[in-house]
């Protein structure tokens, strides 16, 4: 219910008093437990306990003044708003009230004074002008042009007040929602969260103390989805992260996991630590999942017919698929895995790192999986990045690599009725963004840079090479049993550095041959691509399903191939 | 080595004074609905989205104060069963 323009002053100021009223006790109330607070930091202090914990208890304490303090603030702030606004709505009120009688008065006078006119001019007309009469009809006229003026008058102030009320309005939200009433979090209004860059915003969470941003994200949950959607660029996102206080990056960390965890730009050790957070949080959500879904069981279970056995059926599918991803959570939450990239939603989004990056790495491999990659079967996928790395261990190599699956990957019915090439190209421009951020935080300064790779198997050669249209800041690119060369790719020309070093491995008897060059949405055949070294997998075979995952078998001739790529020695 | 001393009593005594200050904090304050007193869409909607904050700032305070108001008591008890295991190994 809100006023009209017939009704500027609607509004009941004693209610509005009364909520002032309301957040005035609240606010007293929050002083004296302020009081309480400020006497129990004092008792800790005496002499009948001293010790390290009572420090450590005090200065906690302490550390929650600010919280009560904003608390009591924003009431008290709040109070005054609405005890002003009542103080306007009552204005108005009165104004609009005396108006209302003026114009009505004026509105009673101009029709009876428009009757006697009528009148009058009867007569004239009907008996003959006398003098007399033509006086008292020039001073009806001008008694009506005074009616007519004050009736114009008062609808002139009733336009005022329309304007007064919408000034009062506007002022009273201004207040609500000011740094006064809300502290920091007042910068971030539903216009701001809805229509500022994900720069703007991030430059916005500088302002915030990790409570605050956990308030926020309680009241704005979709805020991280902003992120994952249109991320900032890597770049943005290092220069941002390397000017905050080492409080402030905390604070980020703890507050706001879900966005920081997923930021290309920002430090891995950071995003490992605030994805082992939201993993967490994960695995709570899916427990949850798995309590109602077992709960459910046994009220149909309890069912004297035993409830519909097609509803039972679809419940023990559904509890055996939250089972499975219950496992799969707890081995991503496992403590020696450093996840880069973690979103359970939808599809999933995930990428791994396998081994430490310092300034004596030499190589860095990132592996793009392909078609089927999902949640559920990534850590499958990830055997191949993690089988890389843990050879380079045994052979002393410093090599770093990662499995990345920073987008959605198709199924096998994308190809019949999905849009491969929209979500090859959406997931190139993520692929370009997420090889932006890692060649950011790779390099240490007075160091060589490692050299970075990406290795793009199947479908994951769309992927690749859509990112290499747009740029991507890798030192090579290799196409394993791929796809084909990216949407729309004829020549290298297409990629915005055609003179990458890229390389090609496509065995002889892979069904993949069917699909490359074939189609539009996939591009030519990476092997005809000008310039590429062809890597000899070495199957023979002209009829050999199996070679395309079969490449990635350990010690195989074809992964011997892949990893020498891997831990070549950068030549510049 | 710092001076050490625990008074049982003070801890217990800091620990409830905390958690009756979380419990005041989480109380609920009655405020309701305002929008028949206000009758204006944009103040209710920065009303209740001012609310919805100081709200939910309230409610974080009152449980980062509920967890504080244990720690006197944890720490009391820590000290009690330390003293008592070590009496224990004395008696052997």
């Amino acid at each position: 219910m809100t006023w009209t323009q017939e009704n500027p002053g609607a509004g009941e100021p004693w209610g509005i008093r009364n909520q002032a009223t309301l957040r005035t006790n609240r606010a007293d109330d929050l002083r004296v437990a302020q009081g309480t607070v400020a006497a129990v930091t004092n008792d800790a202090g005496s002499a009948d306990w001293t010790a390290k914990s009572r420090d450590a208890f005090v200065a906690s304490l302490d550390g929650l003044g600010p919280s009560l303090v904003l608390l009591i603030q924003g009431l008290d702030a709040h109070a005054a708003a609405l005890q002003r606004y009542a103080t306007e709505i009552e204005q108005i009120q009165d104004e609009q009230s005396v108006l209302a009688h003026q114009r009505s008065d004026a509105q009673a006078r101009l029709v009876k004074h428009e009757r006697q006119r009528s009148t009058l001019l009867a007569g004239m007309e009907l008996w003959a002008t006398e003098p007399s009469q033509s006086v008292d009809s020039a001073r009806l006229d001008s008694v009506i042009d005074a009616d007519q003026t004050m009736v114009r008058g008062c609808d002139a102030q009733w336009e005022d007040l329309i304007a007064h009320r919408r000034s009062a309005d506007s002022t009273c939200a201004q207040q609500l929602g000011s740094v006064q009433a809300l502290g920091p979090l007042a910068a971030f209004t539903a216009t701001a969260i809805r229509f500022d860059s994900s720069t703007e915003l991030l430059s916005r969470f500088a302002t915030l103390s990790a409570a605050d941003l956990q308030v926020l994200l309680g009241l704005h949950p979709d805020l991280a989805g902003r992120f994952a959607a249109n991320p900032p660029s890597a770049q943005v996102v290092a220069e941002w992260w390397s000017a905050l206080g080492g409080d402030q990056q905390l604070a980020l960390a703890a507050g706001v996991p879900a966005v920081v965890g997923a930021l290309d730009g920002v430090p891995w050790e950071v995003r490992f630590s605030a994805n082992r957070t939201n993993i967490a949080a994960a695995q709570d959500d899916e427990a949850a999942v798995i309590a109602g879904l077992r709960e459910e069981i046994t009220t149909l279970q309890a069912h004297p017919n035993r409830g519909d056995s097609q509803a039972g059926m679809a419940l023990a599918a559904a509890l055996g698929e939250a089972v499975a991803r219950a496992k799969t959570l707890r081995e991503m939450g496992s403590s020696d895995r450093q996840v880069l990239l973690f979103d359970p939603t939808g599809n999933g989004r995930y990428a791994e790192v396998h081994g430490t990056l310092s300034a004596e790495t030499k190589n860095v491999g990132i592996v793009v999986n392909g078609t089927t990659l999902a949640m559920d079967t990534v850590l499958l996928y990830d055997e191949r990045a993690k089988g890389f790395y843990d050879a380079s261990v045994t052979r002393k190599e410093d090599v770093v690599t990662i499995t990345w699956m920073g987008t959605d990957f198709p199924g096998w019915d994308t190809y019949v009725t999905g849009d491969i090439e929209g979500l090859a190209e959406d997931g190139g421009a993520r692929l370009a963004e997420f090889v932006t951020g890692v060649d950011e935080v790779v390099t240490v300064a007075g160091h060589e840079p490692p050299r970075i790779g990406v290795f793009l198997h199947s479908a994951g050669g769309l992927i690749g090479g859509s990112a290499e249209k747009i740029g991507l800041p890798a030192d090579y690119v290799v196409h394993i049993e791929s796809a084909g060369a990216g949407p729309g790719v004829t020549t290298v020309d297409d990629y915005a550095q055609p003179d990458k070093e890229r390389f090609v491995m496509t065995a002889p008897g892979d069904f993949i041959q069917l699909t490359q060059g074939g189609f539009t949405s996939m591009g030519v055949d990476p092997d005809r691509l000008t310039g590429i070294t062809v890597l000899d997998s070495g199957r023979e075979g002209l009829i050999d399903p199996a070679a395309h995952d079969g490449v990635f078998e350990p010690r195989s001739e074809a992964w011997e191939e892949l990893y020498g790529v891997l831990t070549t020695d950068r030549q510049d | 080595m710092s001076d050490l001393q625990v008074s049982e009593s003070l801890l217990s005594s800091l620990a409830t004074s905390v958690r009756q200050t979380a419990d005041a904090i989480r109380a609920d304050p009655g405020f309701g609905s305002a929008d028949s007193s206000v009758q204006s869409a944009v103040v209710t909607d920065a009303l209740s989205s001012g609310t919805a904050q100081q709200s939910a700032r309230g409610a974080l305070l009152a449980d980062q104060l509920t967890e504080l108001g244990a720690f006197p008591a944890d720490a009391a008890r820590e000290l009690q069963a330390a003293d008592a295991r070590l009496a224990a190994r004395a008696d052997r």
